[in-house]
């Protein structure tokens, strides 16, 4: 688990690098060197496409995800974990069918087998982070779900104000300069 | 009936407390499947081709530009900036910490991100030279918003991708209305700062100007890189965000020296954590964009209004409820994928400026951030000084008073927003 856990982060953290150098890449080589990468846009579409797809399982676990909190927090401790329960239950159903629409739909690509424009790659297998992320997705979901049908602390959402704020604690608190 | 079922999914899954995203993506899904032909493998396939929006890319470049500018001591020098250049006019404090966030927005594409920035210092200054708290974080609160108005702005950058409108265009139409929204805010200031009678701080030497100027200049060229390399065609949007990206990574590593070489992987997935959280939004709110779209509900909409002869003006006020209402609860690229479909054509057909349409959104959606009960500059400043929520809200509604006039000027005066790109372009 934790093995997966580190996976997850290095992949973020290493399209993230990736993408940003491959395109600042091609505005150097346009200028410096009157060269042109031709792969360059269609890879870091992919890339960007595996930092969504497999970003967003990632935001499940660290409650990165936003949504209106506020009618849920107004009830009592019991049915807000009855309509958290409810909620995280449509959330798997949701990740369910995109397993299962886009498993059929990469299945359709490889039997096709085309290759995609400008590298030499199977157009299937950038896909083919579609049914694997999404069951990711399913599966975070599911923990969550399982940890508040058995009364553990557990949040569908992040607390995006809680968020923003840890970024100022990395640092020493500033003074105002007079 | 479609459109019926497809909005009262996605307010029944939002009112749940499920994510943004599944509920936008789940009602997509569940309406199609009930009203539609369309197989589930198509519907994936469209979740799939968000990652081929070339104009989307720039988004996790911005936050990455963002995230380092953010987290090194950029904010602190323009604060100290801002303090030398006009610190020392009555309430001088306060509207420098304006002259701050708009300093900081051309630098950083949010508006939270702004408030953490700028307002984390500067409110606990102001406090601490004699302001009133609520004053403090009411200004800062609003004043945060400027981070969407003026570029870079995420939020453009979907507009631009929605309705493929040009982000240069819209860019250089965001800074004539940034600065006089600043203006605005400041002027506010002043008179409630004389009524108040608040404190005016020491005059600062003009070398003190000159040298906090020169420091936080490294900062400030990035609008320069970013603008400059849009405007003269050096690059697109896109290679102009990832080159900020890599110069804010140079400036905030090696010429600031605010973050050390090993904190920079965290940086790194601290940026794709909030893109991945942002683009999980965007992907879904495209399928459900998709469904309103294969259901010409757009066009059906438009013909109505067209049909009842409504004018341009009167179609910005509705635009303006509209946006204003949508604002108070969902959040900015959200409402940008869902409503731009539904308004763009209609503004067309009415003779609207494609950018005008788009900044009006913008300050729109700059309003429903300080607005309760989702306004997440509200969220950010209760967590900054440890007010409530509601406290934070009342604190603010004098200055988004300020925002709400911008709102009318900018809405029935198009030549602050397109003297700019129209001279340019």
């Amino acid at each position: 688990m934790r093995l997966l856990e580190q996976l997850e982060e290095g992949l973020i953290t290493f399209l993230m690098i990736a993408m940003t150098l491959i395109t600042f890449m091609q505005v150097v080589a346009r200028y410096g060197f009157n060269y042109n990468f031709v792969w360059a846009l269609e890879l870091t579409g992919v890339m960007f496409a595996w930092l969504i797809f497999v970003g967003m399982s990632y935001g499940v676990r660290v409650g990165a995800h936003i949504g209106v909190d506020a009618l849920v927090k107004s009830l009592g401790n019991k049915a807000a974990r009855v309509v958290g329960s409810l909620a995280a239950v449509l959330c798997v159903v949701y990740a369910l069918l995109i397993v299962f629409g886009s498993f059929q739909y990469v299945k359709k690509m490889y039997e096709v087998g085309i290759l995609m424009q400008d590298m030499p790659v199977q157009s299937w297998i950038p896909r083919a982070i579609l049914p694997v992320g999404f069951l990711l997705l399913a599966f975070r979901f599911s923990q969550v779900l399982w940890r508040l049908a058995t009364g553990q602390d557990a949040h569908l959402l992040g607390d995006e104000a809680k968020e923003a704020l840890k970024l100022r604690e990395d640092e020493p608190s500033g003074e105002v300069q007079k | 009936m479609t459109i019926a079922a497809l909005f009262i999914l996605l307010f029944l899954f939002m009112g749940l407390g499920m994510p943004v995203a599944v509920a936008l993506g789940l009602s997509s899904i569940l309406t199609i499947l009930m009203f539609a032909q369309d197989s589930m493998a198509s519907l994936s396939l469209k979740l799939f081709e968000t990652s081929e929006h070339y104009t989307l890319l720039a988004i996790p470049f911005f936050i990455l530009g963002g995230a380092f500018m953010t987290t090194g001591g950029v904010a602190k020098r323009m604060i100290r900036f801002a303090n030398a250049c006009i610190g020392h006019l009555r309430g001088g404090l306060a509207m420098a910490s304006v002259l701050a966030c708009m300093l900081f927005a051309a630098v950083s594409g949010s508006s939270p991100a702004t408030v953490v920035a700028v307002g984390a210092i500067v409110i606990a200054g102001m406090v601490r030279a004699g302001y009133p708290q609520q004053f403090a974080a009411g200004v800062i609160c609003n004043a945060g918003t400027l981070g969407i108005l003026i570029p870079p702005s995420i939020v453009m950058v979907v507009y631009g991708a929605a309705t493929e409108t040009s982000v240069g265009k819209l860019f250089m139409a965001g800074v004539i209305p940034g600065l006089v929204l600043g203006l605005m805010l400041m002027v506010a200031i002043y008179f409630r700062a004389r009524y108040l009678d608040l404190p005016r701080q020491p005059r600062a030497s003009s070398g003190e100007i000159f040298k906090a100027g020169r420091d936080s200049m490294w900062g400030l060229l990035l609008i320069v890189i970013i603008l400059g390399g849009i405007y003269g065609g050096v690059f697109t949007p896109t290679e102009a965000a990832a080159v900020a990206a890599v110069y804010a990574f140079f400036i905030a590593v090696f010429v600031y020296r605010d973050i050390g070489m090993r904190k920079v992987p965290h940086v790194v997935l601290e940026a794709g954590k909030v893109t991945v959280m942002l683009m999980f939004i965007v992907a879904n709110a495209l399928l459900f964009a998709h469904v309103l779209t294969t259901e010409r509900i757009p066009q059906t909409i438009a013909e109505a209004i067209i049909g009842w002869g409504m004018e341009g003006w009167q179609f910005l006020i509705v635009v303006n409820v509209l946006l204003l209402i949508a604002g108070m609860f969902m959040e900015p690229t959200g409402i940008i994928l869902i409503l731009a479909p539904i308004l763009f054509p209609i503004a067309t057909r009415l003779g609207i400026d494609p950018v005008h349409l788009g900044i009006i959104m913008v300050v729109n959606l700059e309003i429903g951030m300080v607005t309760p009960p989702i306004g997440l500059n509200l969220f950010v400043t209760a967590g900054i000084t440890k007010m409530s929520i509601m406290q934070v809200a009342k604190a603010a509604l004098p200055w988004t008073m300020v925002l709400l006039v911008f709102l009318v000027m900018v809405t029935y005066i198009p030549a602050i927003t397109l003297f700019l790109p129209n001279l340019l372009f």
